[in-house]
């Protein structure tokens, strides 16, 4: 299996995840994490930048002759989280920063990021409080409230219109493979790239690698657009998640936890960049399946593969459960089996690549 | 002793924390049962378990004509349980008691013997069609998963009948208390208290209930056996105080948060007695308490069944307001848990002079 060379990899990465996962940031207020993932990122970069919209990026400079081509690997370190529309008698309405999911939401705890972190409770109203039209449906966000248990006075004095209100949900193991909680959409991922980046300083590839965290994907994508633009890479590659199989879901665009992460193919990604991860996975030995897309991603990819002149973009799927919920679910052999696969696609970067991607439309 | 303007001690504190933590479904209600009675233990003179699961703890007074008096709260909670486990692992369940099926949606779960953890998942917003976001959540589409394969899901004696409920964590800031179950482990907890220290004149028939939230039905047995002259209910009651869009606040509130105790004159089962409703009163307004008069409608509480017992008694029910119940997470008030403590403990000093006649 993915951690047979390496048999403290799952653990490091629960870890990482319970450091990582229930840390806020929201799409354009993604300060808590990016500083996190600062400190962890410093020691193992060659070089460390912050963007104008607030990506954070690592180079891990390769053994190659200047100049180097690179590659960019990408995931996206905001998370879904609530704002604060209105207060009405201590009460908070809220708006999603990102697709919220109203279904899930109702007895959810919360923390309001005010002048000081406050809990609160999002609650469905009693159906005398809802207007007409809302009653016999699942309420819509915007007519749930957050409960903080203050007066009225107190609550003004803490909360302003605007604040962050973010899930407080702890992340947790699930038996002996799994690990359940929010934001594991795309924390998972930064955990993966955060191994990959400590495995390439030890081991350096012949060419570049950028590790980039990238801000806004939840909202609107301008962190990866950005980014693209920015570091003007050879090869990028997307890391997200995507569906996980679960009691809900039919077995059409969703894949088995434990089964490996996906190789995704379609018109977004470039066809050179797809074989190379799949030749990445068969070296590593790990499970890699096809996710077929036929349409955009709707990941940083989508904003990969036009930045600039055009890059060519793979995107790794990583499968988790009840995506965008409080209890996501992640199995740690697919997260392992994404750092390996990362790394190794890395490593295997030479000048046939290069040769490999200028040709590879010659044939029309 | 009760300090009110300090709050509840760090060790009762944690007692309501493993009480709100403690899975105790109607009809499992175990759990609790062995929190109550490690409590009680060696501080009452009577404490048995009957043949439906109700703990009934008595302390006598010393007195020959002492007043029979029956303090129920009830030990269990809404939940569900498990109707099939399919070939996949995953579970289907029923509901325990009125509890909505939306509840459970994207919330964590303890389930089974140990019991063990799992989730209620949902199909992720970007698959599901308009129709499924918009309607609200049924026990049919629910399905409880354990992450694990069902014979795994076996070996836990996670089966068909075995109990659930929401796996929420219980916390305390700022005078507040969140949790789950909150509804009616506030009362038990109460009950606790109350049975700590004997009242003159009065036995204390301490009945820690089963199957409320079902019907009433342990309660009923419990009042058989206990034959009291009197019965008090101590319960948790819904605090619908919140605004609507245009800003008031719901006038059917049934209670208000931070209001103080509240005072049942009538439910949607039973009429309290009216002269236990001006006892309550006027030893709320002697000892200078909030209290609230919970509005008349509909609920009802252990006392439904209670006053019908054997030849009648004459029952009230007095509750802790709490926000939420029947959700993952409820939300009361130390100082509203405080009051209601101090108001029972003053009707309880008021009947030991006796019930006036009719």
């Amino acid at each position: 299996m993915a951690s047979n060379n390496d048999p403290d990899l799952r653990d490091r990465l629960r870890q990482s995840l319970r450091q990582l996962a229930t840390v806020p940031g929201p799409p354009g207020y993604e300060a808590p994490i990016r500083e996190i993932l600062h400190k962890l990122w410093t020691p193992l970069a060659d070089q460390i930048s912050i963007s104008k919209l607030g990506n954070l990026a690592a180079k891990i400079d390769g053994t190659g002759t200047p100049p180097r081509p690179s590659l960019a690997i990408v995931a996206h370190m905001d998370a879904i989280a609530f704002i604060v529309r209105r207060i009405d008698h201590g009460f908070l309405h809220i708006s999603g920063l990102g697709s919220v999911d109203p279904r899930v939401l109702l007895g959810q705890k919360v923390t309001v990021l005010g002048r000081q972190t406050l809990p609160g409770i999002i609650v469905r109203p009693p159906d005398a409080c809802l207007p007409d039209g809302q009653r016999d449906r699942t309420a819509a966000v915007e007519h749930l409230l957050v409960d903080l248990g203050r007066d009225e006075d107190e609550v003004h004095q803490l909360v302003r219109v605007g604040d962050i209100v973010a899930f407080d949900e702890p992340v947790q193991a699930l038996g002996d493979n799994l690990v359940i909680g929010p934001g594991l959409d795309n924390r998972t991922c930064l955990a993966a790239v955060t191994e990959a980046l400590a495995n390439l300083h030890r081991h350096r590839p012949a060419w570049d690698v950028w590790v980039v965290a990238t801000t806004r994907e939840e909202r609107n994508t301008a962190g990866a657009a950005t980014a693209g633009f920015e570091l003007a890479s050879n090869i990028a590659v997307a890391v997200d998640t995507t569906f996980g199989r679960g009691p809900s879901d039919d077995d059409q665009g969703t894949f088995p936890l434990g089964g490996g992460p996906t190789n995704a193919v379609g018109p977004a990604l470039h066809p050179t960049v797809q074989s190379l991860l799949a030749a990445a996975a068969d070296e590593s030995q790990v499970p890699l399946v096809d996710e077929i897309l036929p349409r955009q991603t709707s990941t940083d990819a989508d904003e990969l593969q036009v930045a600039g002149a055009g890059i060519p973009t793979g995107l790794l799927g990583l499968p988790i459960r009840n995506m965008h919920t409080c209890v996501e679910m992640v199995h740690l052999d697919d997260l392992a089996a994404t750092t390996q696969l990362l790394t190794t696609l890395a490593r295997r970067l030479d000048d046939d690549t290069l040769a490999a991607l200028e040709t590879a439309f010659d044939d029309d | 002793m009760t300090d009110m303007a300090g709050g509840l001690s760090p060790s009762r504190l944690e007692l309501i924390r493993r009480l709100s933590e403690a899975v105790g479904v109607s009809g499992d209600e175990g759990r609790v049962r062995a929190i109550v009675r490690r409590e009680l233990e060696g501080q009452v003179d009577d404490l048995r378990t009957d043949a439906m699961g109700n703990l009934l703890a008595v302390r006598r007074s010393r007195a020959p004509d002492a007043l029979r008096v029956m303090l129920a709260a009830h030990m269990d909670e809404v939940g569900f349980i498990v109707t099939s486990l399919d070939s996949q692992g995953y579970l289907s369940v029923a509901p325990v008691g009125g509890v909505k099926a939306e509840q459970f949606v994207g919330k964590k779960v303890w389930v089974g013997p140990q019991p063990s953890l799992g989730v209620v998942g949902v199909q992720p917003i970007h698959l599901a069609r308009k129709a499924g976001l918009e309607s609200r959540s049924n026990y049919s589409s629910l399905r409880v998963d354990l992450g694990a394969a069902k014979d795994q899901i076996e070996a836990m004696g996670v089966r068909p009948g075995s109990y659930g409920t929401f796996a929420t964590a219980f916390d305390n800031e700022a005078g507040h208390l969140r949790g789950k179950a909150l509804d009616d482990r506030l009362g038990v907890e109460i009950l606790i208290e109350l049975l700590r220290r004997p009242i003159a004149g009065v036995d204390l028939l301490g009945a820690f209930t089963v199957q409320e939230e079902i019907g009433a039905r342990g309660a009923s047995v419990a009042a058989h056996a206990l034959e009291p002259d009197v019965g008090l209910v101590i319960d948790c009651t819904p605090a619908r105080d919140l605004p609507d869009l245009t800003g008031a606040i719901n006038p059917d509130s049934n209670t208000r948060l931070g209001a103080g105790p509240a005072i049942y004159v009538a439910d949607g089962r039973t009429v309290s007695d009216p002269r236990l409703v001006s006892m309550a009163v006027g030893a709320a307004e002697r000892l200078d308490l909030p209290y609230q008069i919970r509005q008349p409608g509909a609920g009802g509480t252990d006392a439904q069944a209670i006053q019908r017992s054997r030849a009648g008694v004459p029952v009230i029910s007095i509750s802790v307001p709490g926000r939420y119940a029947h959700s993952p997470v409820g939300l009361a008030l130390e100082a509203d848990l405080l009051a209601t403590e101090a108001l029972l403990r003053g009707l309880l000093t008021s009947l030991g002079q006796g019930l006036p006649s009719l």
